[in-house]
C-alpha cells in the first residue's frame, strides 16, 4: 500500500518550488479523503494498542503469590525450614533474571535451530502426550478376553527337581569318571558318587537355570527330556559326569485368569498405554507429509 | 573445622543453583520419576539367609559419557545397556547383539562431568557444536581429546550445558529405575566422579541405594575425594544412601592410597573415619588393568604380574606403583592404624568392566569388536580392524592405553540374601564381596575360632560358619591369644577352566613397615611345595595355540580347606584375603588372533590364569596395642 502510494507520488519529487507546490496541491485532496483518515486513524490505533499490549506482556513480569509459594516450597524441601526474607528475595531475583533472559532470547529467536531446545521441547511434548494416556481400568470382560488371547505369556515355565550321582573328573580323570558312572548306572545307581561342588539343592529349576548352574545346555536338555523316576546318564556338566533321576516334573502350566489377574492387569495397562501412545503418534504423523529423498 | 564450615557455605551456595537447574527446567520429568516407582518386590522373592552369590558389573559407560561418545563413538543408551546386561538382544547400529548369559546386576556409571553434553554434536548447528570445544571435539582424534580433557578440568561449560547435564542425569536415573526387577535383575542409580589431578587417576563410582538421587557432586565441584565423602555424608542426612568405589589405583601414580591426604596433610582420625564411612570397597580388577598388586611391590609373588597396566590413563606416562595398589593399601592401613588408632584403608574387593560401549561382556570369547577393543561385545568388522585391536596392525597405538593390553570386564561377586537393591547394597557395605577376572567362581571365606576340617564335611557347613565366625569383609577381634582359623571354599565356573590353587595373602606391619606373605593353602592334583623355594610348582598348560582350545584334564572343580596361619602372632594386627587361580586358558587376544589368522601379539601373554580375589578379614588383638 505504501509502495503504491509513493509510486503515485513519485513525479512530485522533482526538484524546484513549483514542483513542491505541485506536490502539496495534489496531496491536499488526498488529506481530505475520509478513507485516508480512516486508514491513518486505524494504523494509529493499531500501533498504540500493539504498544500497549506489548508493554503489558513483553515487559511485565508478574510474580504471583502462588509463584512465591512455589519458590518458598522449593527451599523448604531442600533445607527443611522456610527461607529468610532476604533469601526469598534473592531467589525471586534469580527467577526474574531467568525470565528476562528467556524473553530476550526468544525475541532474538535463539530457540530456533538450537539442538538442546529442540530436543527438550520434543521430550516435553512426548512426555505430555504419554501423560494423556494415563492408565484406564479395563472392564472385567475386556480384561478376561485379552487374557484369554495372551494366556501363553502368563504360563509358568516347566520345572524339574532331580537327584544326581556325581563323578568328579578332577579326582578320577575324564575316562575313569565316565566309566564309573556307566558302571554305577548298570548297578542301579544306588551308591553315592563324589561330593558335588555345585549347588546343593536342585529343586524346581527352569531349563535355563539348570543350564546356568551346571554350565551345560546338553545336561539341561537331558533333564527336561527325562522320564521321572528313572536314572539316566552319564551326562557331562561343566564340573564332571552325572547320573540324573528326575524326582519331580512340573509341566509348564497355564495360569487361570483369577490367579494371574494382577500380572494380566499390569500387562494390559502397559500394552494399552503403548497402543494409545502409538495411535496418538500415528494421528499426528497422518497430518504430515514426510519426504525422505534418496541421495543421488 | 574451618574446612567443614567452608564446605557448608559452598554447599549452601551451590544447592539453590542446582535446585534451579533441576526444578526450573525439568520439573515435569522429575515429577514423573517420583510418581513412577520401581517395580514392586514380588511376593515370592527368593530369600536365602545363608546368602547366594550374585554376579554383576558396577562400572559401565554409555553414549552419555563424553569420552565414550567422542573418543569411541559409542551410541548405546543407558536403556540399551541395561537390556543387554539382562541378556536381551539389542540392536547396535543395525546389528543384533546378545550376551552369552545375563548378569544379575548392573550400574551404568556415566561420567557426571558434562554428562550428555557432547551428544549435542549430533546436530552440527547446535550451540555446542559451534563452540570452540565443540569444534575440537568434532575434528576428533586422540590429541584433540586430550586438549578437551584439559579444557574441561578448567571449569564448566556454561548454564545451557548444565541444563543438558541435569536432564541427562534425570534420564539415567529413569533408565536405572525402569530396568530394576527385584529378585531377577538389580540396577543401581550411579555415576562416575572423574577426578584426575595432573592426569593421576582418582576416579570413583558413586552408587546409590534407592530410587532417587540428587544432582551429582562432580569433579568440577572438587577434585579432592575428601570433599566427595563429605558430600556423601551430607546427602545421607537428607535420605540419600550412597557409597563411593575407587578404581584404577594402578593409574593414580601413588595418590589413590597415599600416606597423606590429597592436600598433603598427614592422615588423621577424622579423615580415616570419613573415608571408611563412604568408601568400603575398592575396584581391584577391570578393563584397564588390575589394581591388586604389582611385581615391584610383591617381588615374592610369582602371580603378581596379572593384567598389569602401570601408566597414567592419558599419555604414555608411568604411574608409580607405591600407593597405587590395593594390597599395598591394606598394609599401609595397618601402619597408619598403629599410629592414629584408625585404619583408613580397610577396603573390600570388587571387580568391574569400565567398558565404554554400553555393552558389558566378561569373557575372552565375547570381548573385542565394536569400534575398538576396549569397548566390549560384538565382532570385529574385518581382519584389519581385528589386527589393530590386538596390536599387530600397521597403526601404532596412540597412547600407553594400547587396546591389546586391556581386558574383558571383571565381575563383582556379592553374597546377598536376595537379588534386590537393598540386599546387594548391604553386601557392598559389609564388604561381603569379591572380585573375579570375569569368571563365575563361587568363593566362600570365613574366619572364626576353632573351625576344623570336619566343618566342611557337614552338608550345610556355610550355615555353621555364619553362626560361628565372620564372612569375608568382617572383623575378628582377638580371643585369648588363640590363632584364628579360616574356612575357604572355591567352586569353579562350570563354563570355564578348572581351579589351580587357593592362596591366602597375609599383611601385617613391623615397626611402621608393612609386610606381606603369600601362602598356597590348597591346590589341585598331587603337587608338593618345593622345600627349597617354598613354592608350589605350576599346574601346567593345556592350551592349544592353534585352536584356542584347552582341557579341564588338569585342575579341580572345587577346592576347599580349613587353614590356620602358621606365622600367627596374637599381638599383631593382620589382614588376610584369598586369591583363587584357574588353570591357564587363552587370553582374548589369542582367540582373536586365531579367529582372524593373525600373529599373536608379543607384548601380552598368550595364556593367562583367570582368578578371584576375596575381600579380606581383619584380625585385631583383643586389647589393642598402645598407640605410638
Amino acid at each position: 500500500m505504501y509502495q503504491d502510494f509513493s509510486r503515485e507520488a513519485a513525479p512530485a519529487f522533482a526538484p524546484g518550488r513549483a514542483g513542491r507546490r505541485d506536490w502539496r496541491s495534489r496531496l491536499r485532496p488526498l488529506l481530505r479523503e475520509p478513507l485516508t483518515h480512516f486508514l491513518v486513524l486505524g494504523a494509529l490505533i493499531f500501533a498504540v494498542s500493539h504498544w500497549l499490549e506489548a508493554r503489558s506482556q513483553r515487559y511485565v513480569i508478574h510474580v504471583a503469590p502462588a509463584d512465591l509459594t512455589r519458590i518458598e516450597n522449593g527451599y523448604v524441601q531442600q533445607y527443611g525450614s522456610a527461607p529468610t526474607p532476604a533469601q526469598l528475595r534473592t531467589m525471586v531475583d534469580n527467577t526474574v533474571r531467568e525470565e528476562i533472559y528467556l524473553r530476550e532470547a526468544l525475541a532474538l529467536g535463539l530457540d530456533r535451530n538450537d539442538e538442546i531446545v529442540r530436543r527438550r521441547l520434543a521430550q516435553k511434548y512426548q512426555f505430555l502426550q504419554a501423560d494423556m494416556a494415563t492408565p484406564r481400568p479395563p472392564s472385567e470382560a475386556e480384561l478376561r478376553r485379552w487374557f484369554d488371547a495372551h494366556a501363553a505369556q502368563f504360563a509358568e515355565a516347566p520345572r524339574r527337581s532331580f537327584d544326581q550321582r556325581y563323578f568328579a573328573i578332577d579326582q578320577r580323570g575324564e575316562a575313569a569318571a565316565r566309566a564309573l558312572a556307566t558302571a554305577r548306572l548298570a548297578a542301579g545307581a544306588g551308591a553315592p558318587g563324589d561330593e558335588f561342588p555345585g549347588p546343593k539343592v536342585v529343586a524346581r529349576l527352569a531349563q535355563d537355570d539348570v543350564e546356568r548352574l551346571f554350565g551345560s545346555a546338553e545336561l539341561a536338555r537331558a533333564v527336561f527330556a527325562a522320564r521321572p523316576g528313572q536314572w539316566l546318564g552319564p551326562v557331562r556338566s561343566g564340573f564332571g559326569w552325572h547320573l540324573i533321576r528326575v524326582t519331580d516334573a512340573t509341566p509348564g502350566r497355564a495360569r487361570g485368569f483369577e490367579e494371574a489377574r494382577g500380572d494380566a492387569l499390569a500387562a494390559w495397562q502397559d500394552e494399552d498405554r503403548r497402543a494409545r501412545n502409538d495411535a496418538a503418534y500415528r494421528a499426528l504423523l497422518a497430518r504430515y507429509t514426510v519426504r525422505v529423498e534418496q541421495r543421488p | 573445622m574451618i574446612r567443614n564450615a567452608k564446605w557448608l557455605l559452598a554447599g549452601a551456595a551451590a544447592l539453590p543453583l542446582a535446585y534451579h537447574v533441576v526444578i526450573g527446567f525439568g520439573s515435569k520429568v522429575e515429577a514423573a520419576q517420583e510418581a513412577s516407582l520401581t517395580a514392586p518386590v514380588p511376593a515370592n522373592l527368593k530369600v536365602n539367609p545363608d546368602r547366594d552369590a550374585y554376579f554383576g558389573d558396577l562400572h559401565l559407560h554409555t553414549t552419555n559419557s563424553f569420552d565414550a561418545y567422542m573418543l569411541m563413538g559409542t551410541k548405546t543408551t543407558p536403556e540399551q545397556a541395561y537390556a543387554f546386561a539382562k541378556g536381551e538382544t539389542i540392536d547396535y547400529l543395525g546389528q543384533p547383539v546378545k550376551r552369552s548369559e545375563p548378569l544379575d546386576f548392573l550400574a551404568v556409571t556415566d561420567h557426571s562431568e558434562n554428562i550428555g553434553v557432547f551428544n549435542q554434536l549430533d546436530d552440527p548447528d547446535s550451540a555446542f557444536s559451534l563452540s570452540e570445544l565443540g569444534k575440537l571435539a568434532k575434528v576428533g582424534g586422540y590429541e584433540n581429546f586430550r586438549k578437551i580433557v584439559g579444557l574441561l578440568s578448567g571449569g564448566r561449560l556454561g548454564p545451557e550445558n548444565e541444563k543438558v547435564a541435569a536432564s541427562t542425569w534425570a534420564r539415567n536415573i529413569a533408565a536405572a529405575n525402569a530396568a530394576y526387577q527385584p529378585g531377577r535383575f538389580t540396577s543401581f542409580i550411579a555415576y562416575e566422579w572423574t577426578s584426575m589431578p595432573s592426569g593421576q587417576n582418582l576416579h570413583r563410582n558413586v552408587i546409590f541405594r534407592g530410587a532417587t538421587a540428587p544432582s551429582p557432586f562432580t569433579a568440577q565441584d572438587s577434585t579432592d575425594p575428601q570433599d566427595l565423602w563429605t558430600w556423601l555424608s551430607k546427602i545421607r542426612g537428607q535420605g540419600y544412601e550412597a557409597l563411593a568405589i575407587p578404581h584404577n589405583g594402578n593409574a593414580s601414580n601413588g595418590l589413590m592410597y597415599d600416606w597423606t591426604t590429597l592436600k598433603g596433610r598427614p592422615i588423621d582420625e577424622a579423615w580415616a573415619e570419613l573415608r571408611a564411612a563412604n568408601e568400603p570397597v575398592s575396584e581391584v580388577a577391570q578393563n584397564k588393568g588390575t589394581s591388586e598388586t604389582h611385581p615391584v611391590l610383591s617381588a615374592n609373588d610369582e602371580f603378581a604380574g596379572y593384567e598389569i597396566f602401570d601408566k597414567l590413563l592419558l599419555g604414555n606416562v608411568p604411574s608409580k606403583p607405591q600407593g597405587s595398589y590395593w594390597r599395598d593399601a591394606l598394609g599401609r592401613g595397618l601402619v597408619i592404624q598403629s599410629r592414629i588408632g584408625v585404619n583408613p584403608y580397610k577396603d573390600g574387593a570388587i571387580g568391574s568392566g569400565d567398558l565404554h560401549s554400553g555393552l558389558s561382556v566378561n569373557s575372552a570369547e565375547e570381548y573385542g569388536g565394536i569400534a575398538a577393543a576396549n569397548l566390549g561385545g560384538g565382532k570385529a568388522r574385518s581382519k584389519d580392524a581385528a589386527a589393530s585391536e590386538i596390536g599387530v596392525g600397521s597403526q601404532p597405538a596412540n597412547s600407553g592405553l594400547a587396546p591389546q593390553v586391556l581386558s574383558p570386564a571383571a565381575l563383582t561377586g556379592v553374597w546377598a540374601e536376595s537379588n534386590t537393591r537393598e540386599a546387594i547394597f548391604a553386601a557392598l557395605r559389609r564388604k561381603e564381596t569379591y572380585a573375579t577376572s570375569g569368571s563365575h567362581i563361587r568363593l566362600r571365606f570365613f574366619g572364626g575360632w576353632g573351625f576344623t576340617p570336619a566343618l566342611q564335611r557337614q552338608s550345610n557347613w556355610v550355615h555353621a560358619a555364619y553362626a560361628k565366625g565372620v564372612p569375608m569383609g568382617g572383623d575378628l577381634p582377638g580371643a585369648a591369644g588363640k590363632a584364628p582359623t579360616f574356612a575357604i571354599e572355591a567352586v569353579k565356573d562350570p563354563k570355564r577352566g578348572n581351579l589351580d590353587r587357593v592362596q591366602v595373602i597375609k599383611l601385617w606391619q613391623v615397626g611402621g613397615k608393612q609386610q606381606e606373605r603369600v601362602f598356597d593353602v590348597t591346590w589341585a592334583g598331587s603337587r608338593r611345595i618345593d622345600a627349597k623355594t617354598g613354592k608350589l610348582p605350576a599346574i601346567g598348560n593345556t592350551v592349544d595355540l592353534k585352536t584356542g582350545g584347552y582341557a579341564n584334564s588338569i585342575g579341580a572343580a572345587r577346592l576347599a580347606t580349613v587353614w590356620t596361619d602358621p606365622t600367627f602372632r596374637a599381638r599383631d594386627n593382620a589382614v588376610y584375603y584369598v586369591r583363587v587361580l584357574e588353570i591357564p586358558t587363552p587370553r582374548w587376544t589369542t582367540l582373536r588372533a586365531i579367529e582372524y589368522g593373525l600373529p599373536l601379539p608379543r607384548d601380552v601373554p598368550a595364556t593367562i590364569q583367570q582368578r578371584a580375589w576375596s575381600s579380606p578379614i581383619w584380625y585385631s588383638p583383643a586389647s589393642p596395642p598402645t598407640r605410638g
